[in-house]
């Protein structure tokens, strides 16, 4: 069977090479077969299904328009007035344009673009949840974010006129109304003292009731973000008309000089930012984290283990032996201090500014910051310093910007 | 046209280097790597069923024999690797567990995230003493780029 796609691929080959081809389109192409290869993989068309075996709602049409809603909706916070959208804001590529979130107050952490966020491996810039569910309950019960008591989303899901049908035909049975109206307004596991009491006053099985709601919700609200897709770029385009032997998606020769920087080993770009979403999924220190402040991934990593809505925990859909990647998760905090997970470079254009925490303004601040970085050179990062002349930084930043697409 | 056939020649050789791959079974690995330990302990095979790429988790074992080419059974195994050219260790924590009971254990949640020079090491310890070994290779991007898609030849 493979060896007879292998003989496809040839012939498909063979073909292209001679008589195939039309004879009247001109067949440019200015890259060698390797360097081919290299840009063919970063291309949107490279992109396989999303998958998460954790949420067996991902691809459930009711389930993605009830997302869609809650997405929407102020009523999921304290205040009536942040919604996901708050942060994520969909005429800003689903990012906010802030040095850091500005929800009920203010956090710590550059709001990330949310297309292509169901293709991550680990969520959040340290990676402290391991599925796009279960990212989605962070930010609901963050004190800076929603500031949402668990109980009042419970309830809210369970007894709004709207919602309450559409969970029930989504997720099956729901406690009987008796038992909702036990449950307090103000009651989760994390928050005030009277919260947590409250939390702790509610039997087992009521806890597990809530959670299961809770869970639910980030199933519906993952579904949902799960079709936020990059469109296809410049840069694309560009791939795909070469593929096809024509030349009109072409970039200017300042952007195929930055593509030719880009995917040089000397510069480092593809050691991190490879694949279709310009990002491996892994965690690197460029020398941007803060001792004593913001450690990044080291902070976390017993939080992963620990949490009651990973892979692993009771409310995931995936066998348990398919949660490789919690399983196997590197727990050196040394190994991890200062690492940050490598962001897409999609859009990049168009969601400044950067870094975890929105310390760079400008494409160029970034570029500067490889190139003059004191922990960089201090070695205490996981690349070497860049070497690029002021053409060259002109050229990689034009190529960049080519990433930019059309908002979806 | 001799343009064209180097294409053509190298593009059949990197398809002929994916399909090897794709069609070994595990125990007919398409990469290995033979080490004796830093003190001669043992002799180890690092067995893996496709050549080092960045991303998936990697499908590989060891074998481990003794000077004698005995197979040693009851190991413990610890692993442990990284880029010490970029300062950084593995982004995983795999583990071995013994296979077959003829010196062969399997390795778990073994990961790499980047394109380039890497070092994977093993401290073996039995009854018979500890003994390390450690195997150094590269990943290309290159290679991994051209197996990971459909092979799309560049118009000329």
């Amino acid at each position: 069977m493979r060896t007879a796609a292998a003989l496809t691929c040839y012939l498909i080959i063979s073909c292209n090479l001679s008589s195939c081809a039309d004879k009247n389109t001109p067949l440019t192409n200015p890259w060698t077969p390797s360097e081919w290869s290299l840009i063919q993989s970063l291309s949107l068309a490279a992109l396989p299904q999303a998958a998460d075996p954790s949420n067996r709602y991902l691809n459930d049409p009711q389930a993605i328009h009830l997302g869609s809603q809650l997405f929407f909706d102020q009523r999921l916070s304290a205040n009536g007035q942040i919604s996901c959208a708050s942060c994520h804001q969909p005429e800003k590529f689903f990012n906010d344009g802030l040095k850091t979130a500005q929800g009920i107050g203010t956090g710590t952490r550059n709001t990330p673009s949310i297309l292509g966020a169901a293709w991550n491996q680990w969520f959040f810039w340290d990676g402290r949840k391991d599925s796009l569910w279960s990212q989605t309950l962070g930010p609901l019960e963050n004190p800076n974010e929603h500031n949402l008591a668990r109980t009042k989303l419970a309830k809210l899901m369970l007894t709004d006129t709207h919602y309450q049908p559409a969970y029930q035909a989504i997720f099956g049975q729901a406690p009987q109304a008796d038992a909702i109206q036990a449950w307090p307004e103000d009651a989760r596991p994390s928050g005030t003292i009277e919260q947590i009491k409250a939390w702790k006053a509610l039997s087992e099985q009521q806890r597990l009731s809530i959670d299961t709601v809770f869970a639910n919700t980030g199933k519906a609200l993952a579904a949902y973000v799960s079709t936020l897709k990059p469109v296809a770029s410049r840069f694309d385009q560009y791939v795909a008309a070469l593929q096809a032997g024509k030349t009109d998606a072409q970039l200017n020769p300042s952007e195929l000089a930055g593509l030719r920087l880009f995917i040089d080993p000397k510069q480092q770009c593809l050691n991190c930012h490879s694949g279709p979403l310009f990002t491996n999924q892994s965690f690197h220190n460029i020398g941007t984290g803060e001792i004593g402040k913001d450690t990044g991934r080291a902070a976390i990593i017993d939080q992963i283990r620990l949490d009651r809505f990973n892979c692993l925990g009771p409310f995931s859909d995936a066998p348990a032996e398919s949660c490789t990647k919690l399983q196997y998760m590197q727990r050196n905090r040394h190994q991890l201090i200062g690492a940050y997970k490598t962001p897409t470079l999609r859009n990049l254009g168009n969601t400044a500014p950067y870094f975890h925490n929105g310390s760079k303004q400008t494409l160029a601040d970034i570029l500067d910051h490889y190139m003059h970085s004191t922990e960089i050179k201090a070695g205490r990062a996981d690349l070497k310093p860049i070497s690029l002349t002021t053409e060259e930084k002109q050229a990689l930043i034009a190529f960049l910007n080519t990433l930019n697409a059309a908002k979806p | 046209m001799i343009k064209n056939t180097l294409l053509l020649t190298s593009l059949v050789f990197a398809l002929a280097a994916c399909k090897i791959e794709s069609t070994t079974a595990a125990n007919e690995p398409a990469w290995q790597l033979s080490q004796t330990s830093t003190h001669g302990l043992f002799k180890v095979n690092l067995l893996c069923r496709h050549s080092p790429s960045v991303g998936p988790f990697q499908d590989c074992q060891v074998e481990i024999q003794d000077g004698q080419g005995q197979a040693i059974n009851e190991a413990k195994i610890s692993i442990d690797g990284g880029m010490p050219s970029h300062g950084h260790g593995l982004p995983t924590a795999p583990v071995a567990s013994s296979l077959d009971g003829q010196g062969h254990y399997r390795i778990d949640g073994l990961q790499y995230n980047m394109p380039g020079p890497w070092l994977l090491g093993f401290i073996i310890k039995t009854a018979a003493g500890q003994d390390k070994v450690i195997f150094s290779f590269e990943i290309s991007n290159v290679e991994q780029a051209a197996c990971a898609q459909q092979p799309h030849l560049p118009a000329t």
